[in-house]
């Protein structure tokens, strides 16, 4: 009854320094993709320009030193962010819409054989091999591996999603409406959206980090882009050889990767958790 | 329902799995738009060679009669021949297999201690330090591609601490066993991953469970706490738990082909891409069916196991809801 | 340790000393509460939602949320619990205490078997013989085949007296009890308080619970607490005779008792009240509900009506399928057989083939309030959205209307734009009211919609409910397992039994002269404060001492 349970969780006395991980973990994810999609601009050396000698240790030729090709490290990630971070976004949304409306829908009656049967083939399919398979089929192209996200995310996003909206449509303020008169158009605004939207979102959160991790594996595969374009897992890719005599040209794009995902996930699972309150 | 007939309706329902799975794989390989031969052999390549091509992989018959004979042969084991080479699928892809299958099978040992192990320690009293501490670190573990892990591991272990080799050289005419320090990296990589995938989702259910009244009423009977872990905790978490670990072969094996790609480990995934690169539709289908056959055989043991052994525990509808891999 | 050993052959006695506990915020859960609890007597610990009663009871087995600030100290036999060492606190759960938390079967883990329960508990050796007392000192049977069975393969009763006998198993003499029997039926609750009675001599025990009624049967000293303070404390009888503090006045007079039959209006001789049309009239319904067991017949055959003005009791055991009548009645479960009328008209089965204006005339007021508002909507617009709908007025119109309906079932308006997290339990209820009264309905179904209240928040929305149905005219299906509530506001009781009805009349007729067995046995089960408090008429109780008992003869 009233007693805190022995083993309930415990309240959120860290919730200050919580809310400070909030604010780092967010500083630092504006801070890269601000850096992604700028930094272009600011490269210190056009994409795919080389500047010394191959693989040389950071100093002399660029803070980061240089790659297999003698490329400045530092440029190539300046000139890699884009498609790093673009593409899994867009492939994100795309996700999102997809599984997500169809969840929503499907929540009006969340048991539906047809449906699971579908989800249940996908979910039986590895992600890489969804990726691999569709990269067997259409090639190397950008619109492969959002593809894939979206095949990859789509029994995810409509399961969450629909479990999500199956508590809403089921509920007793929704029959109430019903008994009102209310059309499910108007029930689906005003009582089950407003339930669904916060779950969904920071659900949308966690899959971004998922996006990034299909869409550069695929680069990372060698299905990137082709030179002089680049982005961060080809780089990865190329330099693996190479790592021991300059370990930044392995070591910075692995960085950026994960400061782009790990605090984009921690921010999501924070908001998932406010909502859960 | 007799438990018999639980099992039965079980496999049944894994053997239509596979059966749309592998719809699935052969549509998308060969029954999309476009022509498989011309996509194999180029666009400039000559009318003859396409056509003997088309003739060798039957590709005039119709989708579904090419589809019987290819599922009829694969039934039966028969693997075909390689469409680039003269090759059998078989004797191309079994040595890869048998390195694939050494380093997931010691993957999914090391996988399944740290999720178990991991997920009890940091379930058992939800909201502790330990608790946070585990969560905010396997959050970002699996925030992180598999390569990216692989990456910094090679970065720190093998060029900084010099402690391992950053590629697999499996000696020739030999097992990875021969030289387990090969299977250090590529093993380690997909443990960190699919481990804390794993441990997350065991984690929830262990807290779950904890909070069950019962293993609380345990707790002030004054049960020891091994003892309230072993009798009361534990058995109520068995079979959701074995579904988590099934769920985690999927992620596992997609693991296989990063992690084999970084550390240059001859296993089945290197030869996909390296397949997929030379468009070779018969061996890829064969690699696709085998990865597939794995997780489908994977949730049937799960959910085998967890009808045996949660027979007396009142059903309840919360499969493990996975978080995407 | 210098502390001298624990004790567990005699009934110990327990001290708590200026206790405090306060939650991370600083808020206090229990502000210096003092007790001493004698070797040998019942304690009683009443208080509602959130007056710390649970927490006081954990904390006598060491049981403190680690976030929690503790000051003050507890002794068991003199053996200090609070900061002791964690062998202590263990041996005591183990060897020197029985705790039996709110719904007891779920104290049970479903994978163990009975014997392994039993053993588990047991101190010395567990042998065959110690796990065969164990089992027959709550009645149940010990053969081979019994303790090889798991907690579903046994009915509830059994369920209820293993929880029990595992508890005791350890043959401690120190009983503690939270909420035992709340969220059980009466019968059920009856047999389980019957079985605890039998367990209390030579035993020390405190009961912790919300109902007066309930510890009334038990308890020889009696303590009111009240956000966390003790109000008051003292034998029980002399205090609910007389109760020092208006709290404890108000609610034993809150509490819900079947001797207490209010005033009954005369509803039907009322002036043409019994001629008029029936709002409510139903006609040999029959309706069955899924369970994962199989299909349950909620009713067969079933016919009553409902008058304008009058308020008819639907009583039943829970489980009984009360729910599934009430929501065929609004047209949301498809019943098999039947009609229904609504002012003299048959109506569709289904609310959906329902016109608007009948939909108008029955409104439902459900158990839980929580599910009932949409969490994420403002109340305020909620009882608009009701007004613009059934009324056909304006948005602007609307708003002015609900928040006079708002202040009319007595909520300040300042509530108005909150969203229902931020109401207590009462005002969601309220709110639940004013939404349904929205429709101007002439028939109210109320399903348990006061049982998850406290008592004297109960109390005043049953008083609500009676002014509506008096000033507006409104007929009302009550529909409750609680006798105690139908004597407060029923004009007329049916009482359900197997889907059939198998009682009905007038509140005095049902409850003075029962005919059918079902409606004595609920009778005769169901707590009433001021029975137990006439059957425990001063000459049987031994004379209270500074709160010490001496013997108490089992109560029943």
């Amino acid at each position: 009854m009233t007693a805190p349970s022995l083993l309930a969780p415990a309240p959120a006395r860290h919730s200050r320094s919580l809310n400070l991980v909030a604010v780092v973990t967010g500083a630092i994810l504006i801070a890269v993709v601000v850096l992604a999609v700028f930094g272009p601009w600011f490269a210190p050396h056009p994409a795919g320009q080389t500047i010394g000698r191959p693989l040389a240790n950071t100093g002399a030729d660029g803070w980061l030193g240089t790659d297999r090709l003698g490329r400045d490290v530092w440029s190539q990630i300046l000139h890699g962010g884009r498609r790093t971070v673009i593409i899994p976004l867009v492939a994100t949304l795309a996700a999102t819409v997809a599984g997500d409306t169809v969840g929503l829908l499907a929540g009006r009656r969340p048991r539906n054989r047809i449906l699971d049967a579908v989800l249940m083939v996908i979910i039986a399919m590895p992600a890489m091999l969804i990726l691999l398979l569709l990269l067997h089929r259409f090639g190397k192209s950008a619109w492969v591996p959002i593809a894939a996200v979206v095949v990859v995310a789509f029994p995810y996003s409509v399961r969450y999603a629909r479990s999500a909206s199956a508590k809403a449509w089921g509920s007793s303020f929704v029959e109430q409406a019903r008994l009102r008169g209310e059309s499910n158009g108007w029930i689906l605004r005003h009582e089950v959206l407003p339930n669904v939207a916060g779950p969904v979102l920071s659900d949308t959160g966690l899959r971004f980090a998922t996006s990034v991790q299909l869409v550069t594996a695929a680069s990372f595969l060698g299905f990137g882009p082709s030179a002089p374009a680049t982005d961060w897992a080809t780089q990865i890719s190329k330099n693996l050889d190479g790592a021991s005599l300059n370990l930044w040209a392995i070591a910075a794009p692995a960085l950026m990767i994960a400061l782009l995902t790990v605090p984009a996930n921690l921010l999501a699972d924070r908001l998932a958790a406010r909502i859960e309150q | 329902m007799p438990i018999v007939l639980r099992l039965l309706s079980r496999l049944a329902i894994s053997l239509a799995l596979l059966l749309a799975v592998s719809i699935a794989v052969f549509a998308s390989v060969e029954i999309l738009p476009g022509d498989p031969a011309t996509t194999i052999l180029g666009r400039n390549a000559s009318p003859d060679r396409v056509d003997a091509l088309r003739e060798q992989l039957g590709l005039d018959n119709s989708p579904v009669v090419r589809y019987w004979d290819w599922l009829k042969s694969t039934a039966q084991g028969d693997l075909g021949l390689q469409a680039t080479g003269n090759r059998s699928v078989w004797s191309t892809i079994s040595t890869p297999l048998r390195n694939t299958a050494i380093l997931a099978v010691v993957a999914f040992a090391t996988t399944s201690i740290a999720a178990v192990g991991g997920g009890l320690i940091a379930g058992r009293r939800p909201g502790n330090r330990t608790d946070r501490v585990l969560s905010i670190g396997t959050l970002s573990i699996v925030a992180m591609p598999e390569f990216v892990i692989a990456g910094l591991l090679i970065s720190l272990f093998a060029f900084r601490l010099d402690w391992v080799s950053s590629v697999s050289l499996v000696p020739l005419g030999g097992t990875p066993l021969d030289a387990p320090s090969t299977l250090i990296l590529p093993v380690a990589t997909i443990t960190l991953v699919a481990g804390s995938y794993g441990l997350r989702l065991v984690r929830a259910l262990v807290a779950e469970a904890s909070a069950q009244p019962f293993v609380e009423a345990a707790r002030l009977a004054g049960v020891r706490e091994t003892a309230v872990l072993r009798r009361h905790l534990l058995p109520s978490v068995a079979a959701p738990t074995a579904q988590v670990l099934a769920f985690s072969v999927p992620y596992l094996i997609g693991g296989t082909v990063i992690v084999e790609q970084v550390f240059a480990y001859p296993g089945l995934g290197s030869l996909l891409v390296e397949q997929i690169a030379r468009r070779d539709v018969t061996v890829v289908e064969a690699i696709a069916m085998i990865m597939t056959t794995a997780v489908i055989a994977g949730f049937l043991i799960a959910d085998l196991l967890g009808a045996l052994t949660a027979r007396h525990i009142p059903r309840s509808d919360s499969r493990p809801s996975a978080a995407l891999p | 340790m210098t502390a001298q050993p624990l004790r567990f052959d005699a009934a110990p006695k327990v001290s708590i000393d200026s206790l405090t506990i306060a939650d991370p915020g600083g808020r206090l859960i229990l502000s210096d509460v003092s007790l001493e609890i004698a070797e040998g007597t019942t304690v009683g610990i009443v208080g509602e939602s959130g007056s710390g009663k649970s927490t006081l009871l954990r904390a006598i087995l060491g049981a403190v949320h680690r976030d929690l600030r503790v000051e003050g100290a507890i002794a068991v036999d003199g053996t200090p619990i609070l900061g002791a060492p964690r062998s202590v606190v263990a041996r005591l759960r183990r060897e020197g205490a029985a705790y039996l938390g709110q719904d007891p079967p779920a104290s049970l883990t479903p994978s163990m078997r009975v014997e392994q329960l039993i053993a588990e508990r047991i101190v010395e050796r567990a042998t065959f013989r110690a796990i065969t007392e164990a089992l027959h000192a709550v009645q149940l049977p010990a053969d081979r085949e019994f303790r090889r069975r798991r907690p579903y393969q046994l009915s509830g009763g059994q369920q209820q007296r293993l929880a029990l006998a595992r508890a005791l198993a350890n043959r401690s003499r120190l009983l503690l009890l939270d909420e035992p029997t709340t969220s059980l039926d009466v019968v059920t609750q009856a047999m389980v308080l019957d079985e605890i009675a039998r367990q209390q001599s030579g035993r020390t025990t405190v009961i912790v619970s919300h109902d007066l009624a309930v510890v009334a049967q038990l308890a020889d000293w009696l303590v009111v607490l009240r956000d966390g303070e003790i109000i008051e404390q003292g034998p029980f009888i002399d205090v609910v005779r007389q109760p020092a503090s208006d709290y404890l006045a108000e609610i034993i007079d809150a509490c819900p008792d079947l001797a207490k039959k209010h005033d009954q209006r005369p509803a039907h001789s009322a002036p043409g009240g019994h001629h008029l049309a029936s709002a409510l009239k139903v006609d040999g319904l029959r309706a069955a509900y899924e369970t994962r067991s199989g299909s349950v017949v909620a009713a067969a055959d079933v016919s009553f009506d409902v008058h304008p003005g009058e308020c008819v009791a639907l009583v039943g055991a829970s489980g009984s399928g009360k729910s599934t009548i009430a929501r065929s009645v609004i047209g949301v479960h498809a019943p098999e057989a039947g009609t229904v009328r609504l002012a003299d008209k048959v109506v569709a089965p289904r609310a959906a083939d329902r016109t608007h204006g009948e939909r108008r005339r029955v409104q439902l007021i459900a158990q839980d309030p929580w599910a009932a508002l949409n969490p994420r909507r403002r109340v305020g617009a909620a009882l608009a959205r009701s007004v613009e709908r059934f009324r056909g007025v304006p948005r602007s119109q609307a708003g002015k209307i609900g928040l006079d309906l708002f202040e009319r079932v007595g909520l300040h308006p300042d509530l108005f734009n909150r969203r229902p997290d931020r109401l207590s339990g009462g005002e969601r209820q309220r709110v639940a009211i004013a939404i349904a009264l929205a429709a101007e309905p002439d028939v109210l179904i109320c399903d348990e919609s006061t049982s998850a209240l406290d008592v004297s928040i109960q109390a005043g929305v049953l008083d609500l409910l009676a002014e509506l149905q008096r000033e507006l005219s409104l007929g009302v299906l009550f529909i409750t397992h609680d006798l105690g509530v139908v004597a407060r506001i029923a004009d007329r009781v049916l009482v359900l039994d197997d889907g059939k009805l198998c009682e009905h009349g007038t509140l005095s007729e049902v409850f003075d002269h029962p005919h059918h067995e079902m409606t004595r046995h609920l009778l005769s089960t169901s707590p009433s404060l001021s029975a137990t408090l006439e059957e425990r008429s001063p000459s049987h109780i031994h004379q209270h001492a500074g709160g010490k008992t001496l013997e108490q003869p089992p109560p029943l």
